[in-house]
């Protein structure tokens, strides 16, 4: 299995800015697996966004904050399961990650029933309303969705410093909660 | 948000993707901060660190991280105008965006 490592860096993303908030370069490890055996090749680019390629080869491992990379897997079968775990810490958090929330012998339909699970019972059944109207309840329910989806819970996944505190953090802010009050026509239909 | 002003020196105002800007205008933590202890949230807190957090917003400038959208202090956190505003009490046009920081 290739080793890829692609390092996020908006302060280079865009040379103009480092991203609207100025902050500084971040990384996001990954680690992925498939059910299936593959043959791999690896590639890396001129450039973070162009077409052309400077290796494309068996190369195991790549890593670069400037150009785009990737690789390439072949399979002998007609259906692949992929399962991908990420982490702000390391690969092999990102594996291990990957490991305790989707094991092997996860089925993708298990998992979407799990997660529903879980945002039925940890947040939507959290609030009962005797409302009918159904524009109205898309709304609070849409409303609750959104107000929970960030920050992120990055408890144990905070590369800056160790705590036993809880720390949460996302690419969008408190601010942007402001989002969750959408107009009713958002929901219509 | 406490264990960012342990951590980082300054509560965040906008915090996104391990940095605490770019700040909002206000150090709007403090209305986090306020509103969370009115409605008597409590447990593990520590109020004490919190308010630490808020006294240092309202009284220390914070390091100009030279943002070329506004020059003349801080975006990343804290009140950049609180040379003028514990001068004076108000903000003078030295300092960019000065009244709705004041407002704020």
């Amino acid at each position: 299995m290739p080793n890829l490592r692609s390092a996020l860096m908006p302060s280079l993303l865009l040379t103009r800015t480092q991203g609207w908030n100025r902050a500084g370069p971040w990384t996001v490890y990954f680690c992925g697996k498939f059910d299936s055996p593959s043959t791999y090749k690896t590639f890396i680019g001129a450039s973070l966004t162009t077409d052309e390629l400077v290796e494309f080869s068996d190369e195991p491992t790549y890593e670069s904050d400037s150009a785009r990379l990737g690789a390439l897997f072949s399979f002998n079968t007609d259906s692949v399961v992929s399962r991908v775990g990420v982490s702000f810490i390391s690969t092999d958090q990102a594996c291990s990650n990957l490991d305790s929330e989707i094991p092997e012998d996860m089925t993708l339909k298990q998992l979407r029933r799990e997660t529903k699970e879980a945002w039925n019972s940890k947040v939507f059944s959290k609030v009962t309303t005797s409302e009918t109207n159904v524009t109205k309840l898309n709304q609070l329910y849409s409303a609750l969705y959104f107000m929970h989806l960030l920050p992120t819970n990055k408890t144990g996944e905070n590369p800056l410093w160790e705590s036993k505190e809880p720390y949460y953090d996302d690419i969008f802010t408190f601010w942007d909660i402001v989002s969750c009050a959408t107009r009713s026509n958002d929901y219509m239909g | 948000m406490i264990d960012i002003w342990r951590h980082d020196g300054w509560v965040s105002d906008a915090r996104s993707s391990l940095y605490n800007g770019a700040v909002q205008g206000g150090s709007n933590g403090d209305n986090v901060f306020a509103d969370a202890y009115v409605k008597g949230v409590r447990g593990n807190v520590n109020w004490d660190d919190a308010y630490s957090a808020m006294v240092k917003n309202a009284e220390v400038e914070p390091p100009n991280n030279n943002d070329p959208r506004d020059p003349t202090g801080s975006t990343r956190e804290g009140r950049s105008a609180i040379p003028d505003w514990l001068e004076y009490g108000f903000i003078t046009p030295r300092f960019g965006r000065s009244v709705s920081r004041a407002v704020e």
